[in-house]
């Protein structure tokens, strides 16, 4: 991963806006990062700048890692840009900008601007696909909402702590109940919301409001 | 009548323009659309009703949901209106 953090020292437009982070997970940056870097007098770092920033430019490479987009965006608003397949685990995100990775850097900043300004960004012509995979997806989850409400006592307690990240060792000592019963606890909860993997639980959860970090970290 | 809206007619682009439109058969006519209209007449498959198409609006867009669904309404009978959406029973 290159992380590119845009500092105050910049040559034009981007002073009012130095505290946007770049993060990058392609090999070779799109034109319009380039760009940003030439002109912007962007500083190349081995890692995210740990301060907080106001918007976030995620560019995907790849495949993503849904469950640490999932807690950036709901921490910091993020814009992504991506090719139309890897958009779609971005919404779900709850991310607050799409474009493609292709987009000239004049959309690039202007989306920049607005979601600082606390709006959202989404390409015109991929505002179909998008719509369209959040209709299916919220049909899907109307069906899982009403599905939490099936779960026991217990196996709503592992939901919530799964939901944390937590092992299943570490479910199992703060519920004091063996790991094998966590598994157990586990595979049931998947069954009944239609999950696959606690990563899938991990978004979901937060999707839903059912996880709260104060709780259980 | 059904709450569930279904389009009419299909897209064709505009091989000048490179933008896309919609040709209705029935009255042979052709018919530009902006974003998000097209995005709302491409979500009009009959299944889905309006109510979730503003809910969806809303997240991708970050419009409240009041305003996705007057968007969404109004958009589908304005389309309704030019005759590319219909209501199935």
């Amino acid at each position: 991963m290159i992380s590119l953090s845009l500092g105050c020292q910049t040559k034009g437009v981007a002073t009012n806006r130095k505290n946007v982070e770049i993060v990058s997970e392609s090999d070779s940056l799109g034109p319009a990062l380039r760009l940003l870097m030439e002109d912007y007098d962007v500083t190349l770092s081995s890692a995210p700048d740990a301060a907080s920033p106001d918007v976030l430019v995620w560019h995907f490479g790849g495949e993503v890692d849904q469950r640490a987009l999932a807690e950036v965006a709901h921490a910091v608003p993020t814009l992504v840009l991506a090719d139309e397949e890897h958009l779609l685990p971005a919404v779900d995100a709850g991310c607050r900008g799409f474009l493609v990775d292709s987009s000239p850097l004049h959309a690039i900043t202007e989306a920049v601007d607005t979601i600082a300004r606390g709006g959202a960004v989404v390409a015109p012509d991929l505002l179909g696909t998008l719509l369209r995979h959040v209709v299916h997806r919220q049909r899907r989850e109307a069906t899982t909402f009403s599905a939490i409400e099936s779960l026991t006592g217990r196996e709503k307690e592992v939901f919530r702590i799964a939901a944390s990240g937590a092992s299943r060792s570490r479910i199992a000592e703060l519920l004091f109940i063996s790991p094998e019963t966590v598994r157990t606890h586990l595979q049931r909860v998947y069954s009944k919301l239609g999950l696959h993997s606690q990563a899938e639980l991990m978004t979901f959860a937060v999707r839903v409001g059912e996880f709260d970090p104060e709780e259980w970290l | 009548m059904s709450v569930h809206p279904a389009r009419k007619g299909r897209l064709v682009e505009d091989s000048g323009t490179k933008s896309w439109m919609v040709y209705e058969p029935e009255s042979d006519s052709l018919h530009e659309l902006n974003e998000t209209a097209r995005a709302i007449w491409e979500l009009c498959d009959g299944k889905t009703d309006p109510s979730e198409m503003a809910r969806a609006v809303s997240e991708v867009t970050g419009m409240n949901l009041e305003e996705s669904q007057s968007v969404v309404t109004n958009t589908i009978e304005s389309l309704a209106g030019r005759d590319l959406v219909g209501y199935e029973d």
